[in-house]
């Protein structure tokens, strides 16, 4: 179990702090996805971790002991980096061999455990090929490999797949899922890509400029986005959200600002306060709206954006200031065209001003 | 047109523009090679014949530099111990001083300058200097004698006039070391590194297995480079020493020197010539092997 107390890191000479008390508690077995966009603090938090670098405050505890004045080659944690960083000098085996032989351990030994690791990693036909003869999933499995070998109980994941191509994404990810079910490591692993979060973690942790915004299994933080930070960041594309404000005059409705979108309730959801003085967030996803006609539209729009995406097409409706992504299979408007929009009520979400989730459904 | 034919058309273009430069090589570095080359196989004096009346011997110079001239193979063995020590010292100061600035300090950059401008100097330059400065009364001994040497005669003894040689081309050419080292060592990624040190290597361990096999290519394109140029060790030497005392400094450029131009044996000096080419190409294409493929593999 790894728990990250208050974790803090300041880089000297930078005004904005990396990682900001991070408060976090990874189970024994688990895998967790640390999710947010670049420069959110995820990596300077797998390297305090592993023991790269020092926390500037806060505590590190494994199994209930604080790690942080042991160096890292006595943590027992292991990682693996974006770019593999794999001795390329070495053969296959070299590589894996590597924390063995440094650990001094007997060579049958070290034979039996690089035999072990590659025939599990498929590796076995390129143990006496050069690192650098490799593809990119190869290398990828000779970096996992070398940490494997050393047997650590947590595995930590510096965007493993991000440098693969799709193709070798989908391989390594089923990888990663063997690996964690026949192994039962606990794997804490970075990414700003959320396919790759949703397909392989058990929970998400989503950051954001340094600081820990929700923690939550997968499919609750799908379903059920404590912050407004986290609905504008899962999904693709995310999250439609608005300003705005409840009121009662002409009928309970949800007014945005300036622009003509009004939002007839048949009462204001419990807990809010009416009035242009209480704004509040209105969201509704992409894929919960449907294209309709005007006299059932809830949103107005011109056609400003399609992109096609092959299986689907993103539309991009403008009134004013005001934007809203939608979905279209068949028909797809055309640009410029004036478009109606739809959803069920129960698929909006209300976040108060301050970015936490007051109620799902109108 | 087509695009390929453009390219075509474009290529043979670019092929055009380089003709005035080969007919120049041709002329200056072809010509004269193939000239030097035919001269190697006769007996040609220019005290005594025109070139054309000069008789062909065919191999003979080479048989005699190889089998019975001690004198020449003496220069070449000697050039080859000069070559091993200025090297490995070289190596392993510039090495030294090239970790030492992978940190920042005060007054690096100053530091960083003064450390590379012993390579700018010219060679000749060098040379006088260090004929100076070793003279029996001059700074060198001068400081010995604080520690209680007295008397060294630099250049009369061979052991010393050799070790003057030594202690010249090492401070001269120190700094070229350094600074491939230094690019090299800069170049070498950060995570291999950091890989080594959670997998528990000590810093040494990490030199050896991950730092130096990166470093290898680098090391061996900056040894071939300086091999080659104390195979051609001149100036400094012919200032120095001249050679001496006897022959005891004397490198294989001095050595052809004096037979070309006191002896007047230009053809057999023009062979011995030959067969250092031959010999450092050989040497070169050695050293290259074990890198080439690194070197050469762009994959990114």
């Amino acid at each position: 179990m790894i728990e990250l107390i208050d974790l803090t890191k300041e880089y000297p000479g930078s005004s904005q702090v990396a990682v900001d008390k991070l408060n976090l508690t990874i189970e024994k077995g688990e895998t967790i996805a640390l999710l947010g966009p670049s420069g959110c603090g995820k990596t300077s938090t797998l390297n305090m971790i592993v023991g790269l670098e020092k926390p500037s405050r806060g505590d590190i505890l494994v199994n209930g002991q604080s790690i942080v004045a042991i160096p890292a080659e006595k943590r027992g944690i292991g990682l693996v980096f974006q770019d593999y960083a794999v001795f390329t000098s070495m053969t296959v085996a070299g590589n894996l061999a590597f924390g063995l032989v440094i650990k001094k351990t007997p060579k049958k030994e070290i034979q039996a455990v690089v035999n072990e690791t590659a025939e599990f990693l498929g590796l076995t036909a390129k143990l006496n090929v050069k690192a650098r003869y490799l593809s990119g999933s190869e290398l990828q499995r000779v970096a996992i490999g070398r940490t494997l070998a050393t047997k650590p109980s947590i595995l930590l994941l510096d965007e493993p797949l991000s440098n693969l191509e799709p193709e070798a994404r989908l391989a390594m990810r089923q990888e990663l899922r063997r690996l964690r079910q026949e192994l039962g490591l606990t794997i804490v692993y970075v990414t700003h890509d959320q396919v790759e979060a949703l397909s392989l973690a058990d929970r998400l942790a989503i950051m954001s400029y340094g600081r820990l915004i929700q923690v939550e299994k997968t499919a609750v933080m799908l379903e059920k986005p404590q912050k407004i930070q986290v609905a504008q960041f899962l999904g693709d594309p995310p999250m439609n959200v608005f300003s705005g404000f409840f009121h009662l005059e002409g009928g309970p409705a949800f007014r945005v600002g300036a622009v003509d979108f009004r939002l007839p309730l048949a009462s204001a959801p419990a807990g809010v306060k009416v009035g242009s003085a209480n704004y509040y967030y209105l969201g509704v996803r992409p894929e919960d709206l449907s294209f309709t006609t005007q006299d059932k539209a809830l949103f107005t729009g011109q056609v400003t954006g399609l992109e096609s995406r092959g299986y689907d097409c993103v539309v991009n409706l403008s009134q004013k200031d005001l934007e809203i992504k939608a979905l279209a299979i068949d028909p797809i408007p055309d640009w410029d065209e004036t478009a109606y929009l739809s959803a069920p009520k129960d698929k909006f979400f209300v976040f108060d001003g301050s970015g936490e989730l007051l109620t799902m459904g109108l | 047109m087509s695009n390929s034919r453009l390219n075509a058309s474009a290529k043979n273009q670019g092929r055009v523009f380089t003709i005035p430069g080969q007919v120049v090589s041709l002329v200056v570095l072809v010509t004269p090679l193939l000239v030097a080359l035919y001269m190697s196989f006769t007996d040609w004096s220019p005290t005594r014949s025109s070139l054309s009346g000069a008789s062909f011997l065919g191999l003979e110079n080479y048989q005699e530099l190889l089998i019975y001239d001690n004198r020449f193979l003496q220069a070449v063995g000697r050039t080859a111990l000069l070559a091993v020590i200025c090297l490995s010292l070289e190596f392993v100061f510039g090495l030294a001083l090239a970790t030492l600035f992978l940190r920042t300090f005060r007054g690096q950059r100053f530091l960083f300058s003064a450390f590379l401008s012993p390579m700018m100097v010219l060679p000749v330059v060098v040379g006088y200097t260090f004929w100076m400065l070793f003279q029996s009364n001059g700074p060198v001994n001068q400081v010995l004698a604080l520690i209680g040497v007295t008397s060294v005669e630099w250049f009369r003894d061979s052991s010393l006039a050799f070790l003057a040689v030594v202690v010249t081309e090492v401070w001269h050419w120190t700094p070229l070391f350094f600074l491939i080292l230094l690019s090299g060592l800069n170049a070498v990624p950060e995570n291999p590194i950091r890989a080594a040190v959670i997998l528990g290597a000590s810093p040494r361990q990490v030199f050896w297995k991950v730092v130096f096999p990166a470093l290898r290519p680098v090391i061996i394109v900056a040894f071939v480079i300086r091999a080659m140029e104390v195979i051609k060790i001149f100036d400094e030497v012919f200032l120095l020493t001249r050679g001496g005392p006897g022959s005891a400094t004397e490198t294989i450029s001095l050595y052809i020197y004096k037979l070309a131009f006191n002896d007047f044996q230009l053809a057999y000096g023009a062979a011995a010539a030959f067969l250092v080419l031959a010999g450092s190409l050989l040497m070169v294409h050695l050293l290259m092997i074990p890198v080439r493929d690194q070197l050469l593999d762009n994959r990114g």
